[in-house]
């Protein structure tokens, strides 16, 4: 029989799910769902298509709640939200953000990473061995302090800055007016073109400065000794990743799209 | 030979990207974004080939 210890253990679990699952229904209902209904009511819509794939995002969710899954979660999901962002840019996000609204759905879509980052990470603990024995821990020491206080100072920083980027490209009316300048009728494109580049330029810039220090910090990490046995075992591998030909057919179908545009459109 | 192949591959390749990313900005003068677009994905998917080519070689070398 199940003792008491034992279901109160699991209650993290169910109040996670919950808690993870509201804050990712926020960031779908912020980004996607008011903007697509808000189009659809004023008539701005041309097809129906916006409002079907709109549901697109939820079943990642959902299974990413399931299987608990870091990748469904944390990347698949934000990733479905922000392309079907960028396909419906033009009926959905023109003119309903102002930077109020902005704010509130970047602070949901932080909301719901800090809070899907942190029930993955108390589901880890829970299934770990070291959770049934844990000991009383000694007051942190100086050192210690001051390395979460640098943590905290990068995480804020790794939140802020994409944010100013998109800010400045979509919001300042400065830029706006000089995209009206240069580009005239071809201003709505190149913002767009400019906020992905921006995004570029935030991942490299992630990788290089945020994650790089943050790498060697980790130590005894069950994580970082599977990811070097992967590394040398994929190094040692004298056949093509599986990437390779999936970068080979993204390559011939985009080298086919632009031949079809070229045929098409001239 | 077999890594001769894979070394001159991967040059080719990584050479041949630099085209694509030529052609990018060529069509971004001419105010062709989606097409620009287009071409640095496709360069950029050449690079990763070529360097995927590049470490085989290196292997073959070991």
């Amino acid at each position: 029989m199940e003792s008491i210890a034992s279901r109160l253990r699991k209650l993290p679990t169910i109040t996670g799910i919950l808690v993870a699952g509201a804050l990712g229904f926020n960031v779908w209902t912020t980004l996607l769902l008011v903007p697509v209904l808000h189009s659809a009511s004023t008539g701005a819509l041309h097809t129906r298509l916006p409002l079907w794939l709109l549901v697109v995002p939820v079943p990642l969710l959902v299974a990413g709640l399931y299987r608990l899954s870091r990748v469904l979660l944390l990347a698949l999901f934000p990733i479905s939200l922000g392309v079907l962002i960028a396909v419906f840019r033009g009926p959905t996000g023109q003119g309903i953000f102002t930077v109020w609204s902005f704010g509130l759905a970047a602070l949901s879509l932080l909301g719901y990473l800090v809070g899907s980052t942190i029930y993955l990470e108390i589901q880890a603990r829970q299934d770990d061995a070291v959770q049934s024995r844990s000991l009383p821990l000694p007051p942190l020491s100086n050192k210690w302090s001051r390395r979460r206080r640098v943590y905290l100072m990068l995480a804020i920083f790794a939140a802020l800055i994409p944010l100013a980027l998109i800010y400045t490209i979509d919001f300042h009316p400065a830029t706006a007016k000089t995209l009206q300048k240069e580009y005239a009728a071809g201003a709505e494109e190149m913002q767009a073109l400019f906020v992905v580049c921006a995004l570029g330029l935030w991942l490299w810039l992630f990788a290089t400065f945020f994650m790089t220090p943050m790498e060697q910090h980790r130590r005894g990490d069950s994580d970082v000794r599977r990811e070097l046995i992967r590394l040398d075992n994929q190094a040692r591998r004298g056949r093509p990743r599986i990437s390779f030909y999936l970068v080979v057919a993204a390559a011939l179908a985009l080298m086919g799209l632009l031949l079809w545009m070229r045929q098409r459109y001239g | 030979m077999r890594r001769y192949f894979f070394e001159i591959l991967s040059i080719v390749l990584l050479g041949g990207s630099i085209v694509f990313f030529h052609q990018t900005v060529s069509y971004l003068t001419r105010r062709d974004y989606i097409a620009g677009l287009i071409l640095m994905l496709i360069g950029l998917s050449v690079m990763r080939v070529g360097s995927e080519m590049a470490r085989l070689a290196l292997i073959d070398r070991r």
